[in-house]
């Protein structure tokens, strides 16, 4: 398995965004305060760290938020924030608090991120607060880079904007993200997609390049392939449970900025007691100094979980023991160190084993937490049930596992994903059985879930049948259920869901494979129009490349970027690097962008209706 | 171009007109849209300055944005309002504690004859405001007759694209009819967000409704953002008329709706709810919404009377031994069943809190009756029997008297056409039951229910439940196996003594 990317490394978008920080931290001379919105300071943190933003005159930070900020005698406060109504009040609020305070004369910025918009500016104005900031600008971050392949724009909201709200901000957004990484790594040849929205970012690429004139960067194209994955067009994947290491993690304790907050008390056992893995559910009290929390970092330069990340978790076990094992191994080493050189030797090795070790104890920790919430309570019944659907098997009917999910009161979510899914396979439920769920949830639930269910309906994802489902023609022609497929020594990407591929990463695949000509038929029944567009190079660049086009030269296809428009799991993440490994084969390496990583909890809590009561 | 520089060029009164022609440079950096900086920027030196603040807890070491960010706490606010309040420098702290709410009711766009005017900032008495506004106002007056006068536009695509790009812009130029709306339809080919909203907000403040709506009707997706924006800013009233002059009832419904349930106390949401459901919900492919409202209302009345009934009532034994943890008041139906199961068990139909009155107002199914009504009773440790259980249901006036009659009679326990066992999973029942700690008796009858044989079988054994592994053992007219179980069984109790009398009697396989 390859480790890092290969010839593209989005460390270079990251380069590229802080540069443009940098930029604008400049064009403020003097002590800065930058006042975070909570929600943009976790990703930041994937671009630049405190230490970076000190060297830049950044000397205190506080959140946005009801109350006053505490005294401090810098000469800009910076509003760093998304552009959200609820945050301009809140800066409004700040700010009016500072002005009657006193204190020194302070001037006020207000940076947005990642766009300017026109709502915000309206608001200030009719706080009559416009005129107390100093300057507003927008700060374009828009990549967030995080692994070496694997990009997010953190729009977590991005579906629900295109689906409910008719918001189209995101899709330019999403555009002018892929003019950026075209900036760097040259322009993309090859254009595929598929959706809507797919459609959509094309023609804004074209735009904003017409917009550049003649100014392209004059940079030799290292992505060949651009695939753009509308999530419209597979409403499925989100929903199914996904069974990676990685997927697993996020699912059940959400995976924020590659960092993920654990139950404390496991951690401190295994920290303290060398002794093997930790024991589940100790009986003595609890030490009082243990954190309620431990916070890991997940990220691939750890070489265990670059390793078993995207593996299934069935797989995971006994790759950890194998580890433990070397573990034990390396230390008894030390037996056969004789002289003092060898000593020597060991001893110079011991921090890295240490290291080691101690990935070992967490991952091996993590997997234990995994292991106690698989086994409680809905994971399984509720796993079995959605792999028939998948199947195809009894999906037109009031299904009595949904329905017990109900009576039972399980959690709403996954009622959601499961009669959502039954509804995406089956093409439509049957009016008298949608009718029934949803009368069903509201008598349980509450009646102002109709709010809820209709947001369900506009996006797509719960609908009365009306005509035949394209999902078997899929399901058949795409292989998208695999019955024997491998969990230890994948062979196909089907390993992910434990014998489902996902439905949007099939279609890379056989974009790859035989190409999309050979689909048209299942393409023709996806939603939204299929894309498959070329870009001229700039002359300069033209004669350097080899003959022609580039996915047609076979043998070493480079590398394609595929942008999921909506969102993607971790899943399919694990399913593309899959499809990477086998590289050798003639297929190109994959990269990927998304709006948002999401499970099928997030997916589904973006669209439903919070009340504000 | 700097304030300064700014501020000189919009203070030099004598400027010509002419100079405005300028604007449509490219490169030209006036801020139309910023003039309402320069009266506002006026109220900064709000008091003296007193730097000596001495900074705060610093240098933590960590490398991580999070880490570093100092959190305030909500005191700091506190103290704020009382001193502002108490303060009599106007204008700011008038707007501290301002609720936004409010302020947006409140917000009007600019109509068509004031829009030149100067801004609606009345309520402030500041002489120095007032002569910036005077001046900006005679300004706008003269950049108006500017464009009248020579007719300025820029094509849509150019405005439309510099919105795209962030660049300055202006609209107002666009005077005609026509012009306005090639500048919408560009925006909407293009498809961002911003600049839709921008020039549909344009055409909205410029011509009358009537025409508005009928350029909006053949505009669909502008019609979507649009009440996004309006329900952004709150504006559900507006946003519910403007979707119902469109003809668009559905959606004006389901808004009338969620803006009902916004209300803050449950009376107001009654209120609200009915009129909602009068006006917006008549539409027949409303009919299953139109229904859902309409149990919402009637459930929230029952549950308004249940809480005024309850909320002091010591005479009910039940809610003396179990006291009430919240009110009903805005619960979900079942969990209104499930109380009204807990605490009016007995009473007779006309009590609000009657479940039988409940399930007749409500249309439920037998399956979410039956689960409700085991677990609301269980919860006060009572544990009807399945025939009990199926009495209580046939209890459904004259049609319902004869079913349990008949069901009586013939001893099937026919619920409406269906048994318990056809209802509900017995296994679960079982479970559940169990949990919350039936006896061994009822437990034996619920679990003799359960099929296939093996399973209930199982279930007896986990639950300890003797007298139902006997019955199956007995059933199953497997002699040895009982003579190994009641092993298993306290001598002299019943249980003992049944599986005795039933290897004499019983004709065994073994």
């Amino acid at each position: 398995m390859r480790m890092t990317g290969g010839k593209v490394d989005f460390a270079l978008i990251k380069e590229a965004t802080r540069l443009d920080l940098i930029k604008l931290l400049d064009s403020v001379p003097g002590t800065k305060a930058i006042v975070w919105d909570e929600k943009l300071a976790g990703p930041f943190s994937l671009v630049a760290d405190y230490s970076f933003l000190r060297a830049h005159d950044v000397s205190k930070m506080f959140y946005i938020s009801n109350n006053k900020l505490p005294p401090s005698t810098v000469a800009h406060i910076i509003f760093l924030s998304r552009p959200h109504t609820q945050l301009m009040d809140l800066i409004n609020k700040q700010i009016r608090m500072e002005e009657v305070s006193g204190g020194s004369k302070k001037e006020f910025h207000l940076w947005l991120v990642p766009r300017l918009s026109l709502l915000c500016e309206q608001r200030l104005e009719e706080h009559k607060i416009h005129g107390s900031l100093s300057s507003i600008k927008e700060l374009s971050l828009l990549l967030y880079r995080m692994e070496s392949d694997l990009v997010s724009m953190e729009l977590p909201l991005c579906y629900r904007d295109l689906k409910l709200d008719k918001d189209p901000t995101s899709l330019f957004l999403v555009a002018q993200a892929l003019m950026t990484i075209q900036g760097v790594f040259g322009l993309i040849p090859s254009i595929f997609g598929k959706g809507p929205a797919a459609t959509h970012v094309y023609d804004l690429m074209v735009r904003l390049r017409r917009e550049m004139g003649g100014n392209e960067p004059q940079v030799t194209p290292q992505i060949e392939q651009l695939i753009l994955i509308d999530r419209s067009v597979d409403l499925i994947t989100p929903l199914a449970t996904q069974l990676t290491y990685e997927g697993l993690i996020h699912q059940f304790f959400s995976i924020n900025n590659c960092t993920v907050k654990l139950p404390g008390e496991k951690f401190a056992q295994a920290g303290t007691s060398n002794s093997s893995p930790a024991k589940s559910s100790s009986e003595f009290p609890e030490d009082p100094i243990i954190p309620e929390t431990k916070t890991i970092h997940l990220s691939a330069s750890e070489a265990l979980y670059a390793e078993i990340r995207d593996c299934n978790f069935s797989a995971v076990g006994p790759r950890l023991s194998r580890h433990a094992k070397s573990v034990v191994a390396q230390y008894e080493e030390r037996h056969a160190a004789k002289t003092v050189g060898e000593l020597k030797q060991f001893v110079s090795r011991m921090p890295q084993m240490e290291q080691y070790k101690q990935s070992v104890t967490t991952h091996t920790t993590i997997a234990e937490l995994l292991q106690e919430q698989i086994a409680s309570g809905l994971f399984r019944p509720a796993l079995q049930m959605e792999q028939e659907f998948l199947k195809g098997i009894d999906t037109d009917k009031v299904n009595p596992f949904i329905e017990d999910c109900i009576a039972q009161k399980e959690p709403l979510n996954t009622v959601l994903r499961l009669m959502c899914l039954q509804c995406a396979v089956n093409g439509g439920l049957k009016p008298r059985v949608l009718d029934h769920y949803r009368r069903d949830i509201l008598h349980t639930y509450g009646f102002h879930h109709v709010l809820t269910l209709e947001n369900l309906c506009n996006a797509g994802l719960l609908y009365p049948q009306q005509q035949r489902s394209p999902y078997p023609t899929a399901r058949k022609t795409l292989h998208l259920t695999v019955d024997d497929v491998s969990e230890h020594d994948p062979t196909d990407m089907a390993y992910v869901h434990s014998g489902y591929a996902p439905l949007s990463c099939r279609l890379v695949e056989y974009l790859g494979g035989p190409g999309w000509r050979a689909i048209t038929g299942v393409l023709s029944l996806l939603p939204g129009p299929t894309l498959t567009e070329t870009q001229q190079l700039p002359k300069a660049l033209r004669h350097r490349r080899g003959s022609g086009g580039s996915v047609s030269s076979g043998g070493e296809a480079g590398t394609a970027l595929v942008f999921f428009i909506g969102g993607c799991t971790y899943s399919e993440i694990a399913a593309l690097r899959f499809l990477s490994t086998r590289g050798e084969q003639g297929g190109p390496e994959y990269v990927i962008a998304t709006t948002k990583i999401i499970s099928g909890d997030t997916f589904l809590d973006s669209l439903s209706e919070q009340l504000e009561v | 171009m700097n304030r300064a520089e700014n501020e000189a060029y919009w203070g030099s009164t004598d400027t010509a007109p002419s100079t405005l022609d300028t604007f449509f440079d490219e490169d030209s950096e006036v801020t139309w849209r910023g003039s309402s900086a320069f009266y506002s920027k006026d109220n900064v030196d709000g008091g003296v300055t007193s730097a000596s603040y001495s900074s705060n807890n610093n240098s933590s070491s960590s490398g991580s944005i999070v880490d570093n960010i100092t959190v305030t706490t909500a005191q700091d606010w506190a103290f704020v309002d009382v001193g502002g309040s108490g303060s009599s420098s106007s204008r700011s702290v008038t707007g501290v504690g301002k609720a936004i709410g409010e302020k947006l009711d409140s917000w009007k766009p600019p109509s068509v004859s004031i829009k030149w005017n100067s801004s609606q900032d009345q309520s402030i008495p500041c002489v120095q405001c007032a002569a910036k506004d005077n001046e900006i106002s005679s300004l706008k007056k003269r950049l108006e007759s500017s464009f009248s006068r020579y007719n300025v536009t820029l094509p849509p695509e150019d405005t439309v694209n510099r919105i795209l790009l962030g660049q300055k812009y202006f609209l107002e130029c666009y005077r005609r009819h026509e012009d306005k709306l090639a500048l919408l339809d560009t925006a909407l080919a293009i498809m961002d967000g911003s600049a839709i909203l921008e020039t549909t907000l344009h055409l909205k403040n410029t011509v009358k409704k009537s025409l508005f709506i009928k350029e909006m009707q053949a505009r669909p997706h502008a019609t979507v953002l649009y009440v996004s924006y309006l329900k952004k800013r709150h504006n559900y009233p507006e946003a519910i008329d403007f979707l119902s002059s469109l003809g668009k009832t559905e959606d004006a419904a389901i808004l009338s709706y969620e803006l009902a349930l916004t209300g803050k106390t449950p009376e107001v949401r009654l209120k609200n709810m009915k009129k909602a459901l009068e006006t917006n919900f008549s539409q027949p492919s409303l009919a299953f919404e139109a229904k859902m409202v309409e149990d919402n209302i009637k459930l929230l009345t029952r549950q308004l009377a249940i809480d005024e009934a309850d909320h002091k009532d010591q005479s009910n034994p039940m809610l003396v031994k179990y006291p009430r943890a919240a009110n009903v008041a805005g619960m979900p139906l079942l969990t209104t069943l499930f109380y009204c199961c807990m605490y009016h068990w007995e009473v007779g139909e006309g009590h609000v809190g009657s479940p039988v009155a409940l399930r007749k107002a409500h249309n439920l199914t037998p399956r979410q009756l039956l689960w409700t009504v085991v677990r609301g009773r269980a919860r006060v440790h009572h544990f009807p029997l399945p025939t009990e259980l199926e009495a209580w249901l046939g209890n459904k006036g004259l049609l319902g008297a004869l079913g349990s009659l008949t069901s009586a009679l013939g001893g099937s326990g026919k619920v409406g056409g269906s048994t318990i066992k056809s209802t509900l999973p017995v296994d679960q029942l079982v479970h559940s039951l169990a949990a919350s700690g039936a006896p061994a008796n009822v437990l034996a009858v619920y679990i003799g229910l359960v099929d296939p044989v093996d399973m209930r079988l199982k279930l007896a054994v986990n639950y300890k439940c003797h007298q139902a592994v006997v019955d199956v053992y007995v059933a199953q007219k497997d002699r040895h196996a009982l003579e190994k179980y009641m092993k298993e069984i306290p001598e002299g109790s019943p249980e003992y003594l049944k599986a005795e009398s039933a290897l004499k009697t019983v004709r065994w396989k073994n």
